[in-house]
């Protein structure tokens, strides 16, 4: 028959592969992407918008900043002579890092466009290094080397000449004040003075017997025209309890040196009964005569006097400062702030009220609230009237840490005396309090604008600007610890609905990206959207020209304003995510910054990604649940041009905020064209899955589904919308222990999410599965939709193995029924995964990479060859300066395709760590072919034998990975290796029956090439075998008779007895073999059930070979008609019946199964897979033995048809297959 | 037959337990898939999207399953034009559907999906489920499909002298304790043991089916009997009438 024939045929050709043993097989092959030309924001400046300043480069920065100091003055923008600081009266400023030094700025105009942002003019010098000791001033100070080790938390600033700009920069650290001079324009700090603080006759540093720790200082005179400068040091006793002192000193600007008496600092030195905490200094004319008051706070204590300036440094070392009023608070004292001016008190009215002199408010921080006191003087005395608590009643008990007052001259409400200002206050971990304060007439009174969730500690509000307006704030300075430096301004600040803070500026080297999002291509720049680990958004401009080669570089907000008559402060930096704005009219409801953990970018309604557009950002802010923000790209007036806006402008919430149950960890969302609004997925840590919606326009969320899976390790970890074009539309959840979720949130056609209130589980893979803890989530869809062809998708899982992080592999083409195609593939080489990013290789359809940042030892950007998703291959790396933590990549073609990953040092303590934004340029080269051959020896082997494999590979690059399987051709048995990613593994063959294997090595390369090749071996009983047949009632089978691995002789001659059972099978005869065709052979039935056969050869050349394989003759019978389908029938050879060369081997019997006709693969039953095996072989695409082929002739006409295979389905679907 | 007698509160336990091995290994990772569980009206039908996934070694090339259904509520009208490259048949057997599909060689479909179009004849829910597997090694996930909302725990489903029983449950996490009584004994477990079942997390919804059980002719009738925590409880007569 046609079919029999083809077996034979094929036969021959899996026999010469076998006897060769000898495979090849060329593959195709992609190529490798090669990271390099690494740039890193903010330490590469060389970007001519980026900002920039000097000294980075020193290790270790720290920057918490505790303290600031700055002049006031009229802002200009010079715009003639980019990096020329602007007006003569440009305020510098000054920053305390504690262990991190002093950072200096000041303010340049930019002639680029029509702005003038403060962003752009950045002088810094740091002082001070990572160790944050306090080292006595011996160990500060090398003449000629820098100075170091300071711990900095108070500084201040003084114009010693009278031009207006700081001079002088005085700040105290350990027990010692210095002095250094500051250049306006380089921002140099120069070393001049120190002295210890010390009682005067006790200033032996070796030998001081009262030690003071200080507190705080101030500048509370400078005596332009002798440049001298008189500072006052508050400090505790060391080791007494309530008892401290205010030293104050001269400093002389012309020698630049601290006043000295016999060698020895000469302070004047006045006592207090109580720690000081705080101190601040104001000229004012309270009784008359214009003096300087000292105000100092201390436990409970409110403290006034005044300072003469003229008597610091003369030979009495106590009458320099005298105390004038003394008052209390009920709570533990932080700051102190003065406000003073004779319009405080209008008129006569009482004898408390002073129309003529200057009356002084004195706003004191505590750790209960804010305590106000009126300090003046009538009655021939000075008094001190208290306000009492101020803030209690309004915001409830804060701690405040600072206190600042502004008075905005607006118009007085109460008509009671001319107090109208802003009263800030900050408020630590509580962020910063803005109140109103109206009085006057000894009346006070307070009204709350908001409060602010700062990304850091607020620490202390050191300035706002004197032109502050009634409706506007201007250069609200807050040094906000860990949160860095933030200039805040206020606008509409008179209207209850329209009141805004806004973020101006902000200095913060803990900016480390905690999500990276590439979205837009203008031509020569990616937009790429940041999500800083300190709570805000920043976008930089990606320049991905190689000969370029810049470093990512910064957006700022583009402000429309009137340079003559404006303030130039309208382009932000930045948003930061405590930043309300106007969505809630006093700053308040769902401010919180909370943890930045993820960030998900849509265009604006229908927009596209592919030109610079609009968008809408939406971040997983941890405790603080979900926020969406815009990101326009126009200005105010609607200009595109180099215009950017961090907020939607009207008709738009600038953000909108969802305090979620949980901590928001993922977050992932689609706009729909249907329903013109966003389908937001939320991973809210252990408060589960959320599933919400909003419009463009809307002010809240709509929260359309939340759940959550039981258990301690259920945490949704990340999320994942996948939206099917005409179809469905999934969610993906990496859920912590609970493993990958699958969520089916649509059923219609279009995409309108119509199951988005209601999903449904659609897969769910465990931990197992998936072979961890689920973390993060990437796509293959991520860029491009075709990276794997049509229809084709895989999910990226980042895992947690308990032993390290790992990268999991899931086709997710039908996403109800995903299948993992790769567990925890890992290398110990990779280090920590922190975050994965996907990108394709448009112009080679077979390149495709994931890109994993990694932390700790190996901190680097990892790429790792996903082209073959089964066989991941870690290929190549860049090392990076911190932690990696967060990573994006873009094709952009060939020569300049990138990677962007974020860094953070870790480096200190909860106050320190600084980030970066690397970029890195991808080199793809092209692909490499894998030539493969493969043997086994020997090709046969007996059952339950072993073969020895063997690969060799030429091309590609070393090392080779392989991995070996061995596929049966009619058995499940498939045997075993002893290792199966060996270059040279044996087999070993099952021991149960004969079968034919084929052994395939699959090889990969280190760049992801692969390939494989086979070689087909035969396991088989030793000696003489019987083969395992099927068949039906009532036709005749032919049954071969194999002789294999006898080795002890060649075979020329053979005879034996085989047995049967008569009443089923009636013996017919025998068959030569092909391989056997000059052979005689004869056979007859000597008794009923029992076959004698017989061969020999007819010559020694035609002999059988010792060892080999080789069918002897088939037995032909003829089946009874009356047998069941399921019955089987043996078939053995007569034990010591084998004659001539076969005598003694081996001999195993083999069994006959009857079947029903078209039950091809004797499975009891007709299904699909027998109508598709007779199909195929009808169609010459599936082998079908003989005796299979005669069993698929359901007709008996003598051929395999479709209609047989017709036949078989129709059993299927009418009953069951049943062979009834 | 004696069944041994085996509360709710067991089978609850055991659901959970169930659960807790299927979230540690709930599916198998490779293999082919099918789904029937996307079920929705096209007009005034009822349309089941059965859906096949191959394994990961290339296209779906055959395939066959049995789909049970509620018969009692539903007819089985046929296949619709599907456009797939290959042989697809359908025959219905009382309250099951069989399809049996054979892809052409030149199919490169690694997903089949199969509409299988329904008229409603009575009042839903209308329920669906896979029952029979013509593949070995087809994991199905028997979840079921479900049109309507879910009151009424447990649906007859009577074709000649086959039955289907289907049971529905809501409010799996508030059962207090539950029994399915029949000539004095408790059979939920032998049900629960026999049939595919399925429990819906998002939904807290428990599923089962038991197909084609021959019943001589009679009145059978079951008492389901389930508490809830909040003191509710569902106690329903289920007559089930198989005729000559």
């Amino acid at each position: 028959m046609r079919n029999a024939m083809r077996l034979k045929v094929l036969f021959w050709v899996i026999a010469f592969m076998a006897v060769t043993g000898l495979a090849f097989c060329p593959t195709g092959a992609w190529a490798k992407a090669t990271p390099g030309s690494l740039k890193e924001t903010p330490k590469d400046r060389s970007y001519s918008k980026s900002p920039e300043y000097r000294g980075y480069n020193r290790t270790g920065l720290l920057s918490y900043v505790y303290d600031g100091a700055a002049v006031n003055g009229t802002f200009s923008c010079n715009f003639t002579t980019p990096g020329v600081r602007g007006g003569a009266s440009t305020p510098e400023l000054v920053l305390a890092l504690g262990a991190g030094g002093i950072a200096t700025f000041n303010y340049r105009g930019v002639a680029d466009s029509n702005y003038c942002t403060l962003e752009k003019a950045i002088n810094a010098t740091l002082v001070g290094n990572e160790t944050g000791k306090m080292l006595d001033r011996e160990d500060y100070y090398d003449a000629g080397s820098e100075i170091r080790n300071f711990v900095v938390t108070h500084v201040r600033a003084a114009d010693l000449n009278g031009d207006n700009d700081h001079d002088e920069v005085f700040f105290y650290s350990g027990k010692y004040l210095y002095a250094y001079s500051l250049n306006r324009d380089s921002g140099a700090l120069d070393y001049e003075d120190s002295v210890l603080i010390c009682q005067p006759g006790d200033c032996n540093p070796d030998s001081q017997t009262a030690v003071f720790n200080p507190a705080d200082l101030t500048v509370f005179k400078t005596d332009t025209s002798n440049t001298k400068a008189y500072i006052a040091v508050i400090a505790k006793k060391q080791d007494t309890t309530n008892a401290g002192a205010i030293f104050t000193i001269e400093f002389d600007g012309s020698t630049n040196k601290f006043d000295t008496s016999s060698g020895e600092p000469d302070w004047d030195y006045e006592v207090l009964t109580f720690d000081p905490t705080a101190v601040y200094s104001d000229s004012a004319s309270i009784d008359g005569s214009s003096k300087d008051y000292l105000y100092v706070v201390g436990g409970t204590t409110v403290w006034v006097g005044d300072a003469n300036y003229t008597k610091v440094g003369n030979s009495t070392t106590d009458d320099a400062v005298s105390n004038k009023a003394t008052g209390s608070v009920l709570s533990t004292t932080r700051d102190v702030f003065v406000y003073s001016d004779s319009d405080i008190d209008t008129g006569n009215t009482t004898s408390r009220k002073d129309a003529e002199n200057d009356e002084a408010l004195v706003f004191v921080a505590t750790a209960g609230g804010i305590y106000a006191f009126e300090f003046d003087y009538y009655s021939s005395s000075f008094n001190l009237m208290e306000y009492s608590d101020i803030s209690t009643s309004i915001v409830g008990e804060v701690d405040f840490k600072s206190v600042y007052y502004v008075d905005h001259a607006g118009s007085d409400a109460t008509s009671n005396g001319d107090v109208n200002g802003w009263l800030a206050a900050a408020a630590g971990d509580s962020g910063l309090y803005l109140f109103e304060v109206d009085g006057g007439n000894d009346t006070l009174s307070l009204s709350f604008m908001g409060s602010l969730d700062t990304t850091g500690v607020a620490e202390n509000v050191f300035f706002i600007g004197g032109n502050s307006t009634a409706s506007s704030i201007y250069n609200l300075y807050l040094a906000d610890g860990a949160g860095g430096f933030k200039e805040i301004n206020g606008t509409s600040m008179s209207s209850s609905s329209n009141r805004e803070l806004k973020l101006i500026w902000q200095w913060d080297e803990s900016v480390a990206p905690a999500a990276i999002e590439i979205v837009d291509d203008d031509g020569s720049n990616y937009t790429t959207i940041v999500l800083d680990q300190a709570g805000g958004i920043r976008v930089y401009d990606v320049n991905y020209n190689t000969s370029t080669n810049h470093a990512p570089a910064v957006w700022r907000e583009t402000g429309s304003f009137n340079a003559s008559s404006e303030i130039p402060h309208e382009g932000k930096l930045g948003f930061d995510l405590a930043w309300s704005s106007k969505s809630t009219a006093y700053g308040t409801g769902s401010n919180k910054a909370g943890t930045a953990y993820d960030m998900d970018v849509v265009p604006l309604g229908a927009n596209s990604y592919n030109s610079v557009d609009d968008h809408v950002v939406f971040i997983a802010a941890g405790e603080a649940g979900i926020k969406k923000m815009l990101i326009m790209n126009t200005d105010a007036s609607g200009n595109s041009t180099y215009a950017r806006r961090y907020d939607g402008g009207a008709g738009y919430r600038a953000l909108v905020s969802y305090d979620t149950p949980g901590t928001a960890k993922g977050i992932s969302a689609y706009y729909s064209s249907s329903d013109s609004k966003y389908y937001v997925a939320v991973a809210d840590g252990d408060g589960g899955v959320i599933l919400s919606s909003i419009t463009t326009t809307a002010s809240e969320f709509t929260i359309d589904k939340q759940f959550a899976l039981s258990g301690s390790g259920a945490v949704a970890e990340d999320v994942l919308i996948d939206y099917r074009s005409g179809s469905d539309a999934y969610v993906y959840v990496a859920y912590g222990d609970s493993g990958l979720l699958v969520l089916d949130c649509q059923s219609s056609s279009s995409d309108d999410f119509n199951q988005w209130s209601n999903p449904s589980i659609a897969a769910q893979l465990s931990k197992t599965d998936i072979g961890g803890y689920a973390l993060k989530l990437a796509s293959s869809r991520d860029h491009s939709d075709s990276a794997y062809g049509s229809s084709t998708y895989y999910l990226f899982i980042l895992v947690n193995t308990g032993s390290g992080t790992a990268l999991t592999i899931v086709d997710i083409s039908t996403p109800s029924s995903p299948i993992v195609k790769k567990k925890a593939f890992t290398d110990s080489a990779i280090g920590t995964i922190t975050d994965i990013a996907f990108m394709y290789d448009q112009s080679n359809s077979d390149k495709r990479y994931i890109f994993a940042s990694t932390a700790g030892d190996n901190s680097t950007i990892r790429v790792i060859n996903v082209s073959s998703p089964t066989t991941p291959t870690l290929t190549d790396k860049l090392d990076l300066t911190y932690d990696s933590i967060a990573i994006d990549a873009q094709y952009v073609g060939s020569s300049n395709s990138f990677v962007l990953a974020g860094e953070t040092s870790t480096y200190g303590d909860s106050s320190g760590g600084k980030g970066m934004l690397a970029r890195s340029f991808l080199t793809l080269t092209g692909p490499q072919s894998l030539s493969i051959s493969v043997s086994a020896s020997p090709s046969v082997v007996e059952l339950g034998g072993t073969t020895n494999l063997s690969v060799s590979v030429t091309g590609g690059e070393s090392p080779y990975q392989y991995s070996w399987s061995a596929t049966p051709k009619s058995g499940s048995d498939s045997g075993t290796f002893d290792d199966t990613t060996s270059q040279t593994p044996t087999w070993t063959s099952p021991a149960g029956s004969s079968d034919k294997f084929t052994m395939t090595v699959e090889v990969t390369d280190n760049d992801g090439n692969t390939g494989s090749a086979s070689v087909v071996v035969n396991s088989m009983a030793t000696g003489v075998s019987v083969s395992n047949r099927i068949g039906k009632a009532g036709s005749e089978v032919t049954v071969p008779l194999i002789i294999a691995g006898v080795s002890s002789t060649k075979v020329d001659a053979f005879g034996l007895d085989v047995s049967y059972d008569s009443t089923k099978l009636t013996f017919l005869g025998v068959e030569k073999s092909d391989g056997l065709a000059s052979w005689q052979v004869s056979g007859r039935e000597v008794s009923s059930g029992t076959a004698r056969i017989a061969g020999y050869a007819d010559s020694e050349a035609n002999a059988i070979p010792e060892g080999e394989l080789e069918t002897l003759l088939s037995l032909k019978f003829a089946i009874a008609d009356d047998i069941t389908a399921g019955t089987t029938v043996s078939i053995t050879p007569v034990d010591g019946t084998g004659v001539d060369d076969i005598s003694g081997v081996t001999l195993t019997a083999g069994t006959f199964k009857i079947v029903c006709p078209g039950d091809v693969d004797g499975s009891g039953l007709l299904t699909p897979q027998d109508a598709l095996n007779i199909f195929y072989n009808t169609l010459g695409l599936y082998e079908l033995e003989d005796d299979e082929a005669k069993v698929a002739d359901l007709n008996n006409d003598g051929f395999v048809t479709v209609s047989d295979a017709t036949q078989v389905m129709q059993s299927y679907v009418t009953n069951g297959g049943s062979c009834e | 037959m004696i069944y041994k007698k085996r509360t709710f509160a067991s089978i609850k336990k055991a659901i959970l337990m169930l659960l807790m091995v299927l979230v540690i290994a709930p599916i198998a990772a490779f293999g082919a898939r099918i789904d029937v569980s996307n079920m929705a009206y096209e007009g005034n039908d009822i349309v089941v999207r059965a859906t096949v996934v191959s394994d990961s070694t290339g296209p779906v090339k055959a395939f066959g399953f049995g789909l049970a259904y509620a018969c009692d509520r539903m007819e089985f009208l046929g296949i619709d034009k599907t456009g797939l490259s290959g042989m697809l048949q359908a025959e219905n057997d009382g309250c099951l559907v069989r399809v049996g599909f054979m892809a052409n060689p030149a199919s490169k479909d690694k997903v089949v999906t199969v509409p299988l179009r329904f008229k409603p004849t009575g009042k839903g829910p209308y329920l669906a489920s896979v029952a029979r597997d013509g593949l070995n090694g087809v994991d199905f996930p028997k979840k079921p499909g479900i049109l309507g909302e879910v009151k009424a725990p447990v649906v007859w489903s009577v074709a000649g002298k086959k039955a289907t029983l289907f049971m529905a449950v809501p409010d799996v996490s508030k059962i207090q304790s539950a029994s399915i009584q029949y000539n004095g004994a408790d059979v939920l477990g032998p049900i629960f043991t026999g049939s595919s079942w399925h429990y819906d997390l998002l939904n807290d919804l428990f599923y089962l089916a038991f197909p084609d059980i021959e019943l001589p002719a009679g009145v059978y009738n079951l008492g389901v009997k389930i508490a809830y925590n909040d003191g509710g409880a569902e106690v329903i007569d289920v007559p089930v009438t198989i005729t000559e």
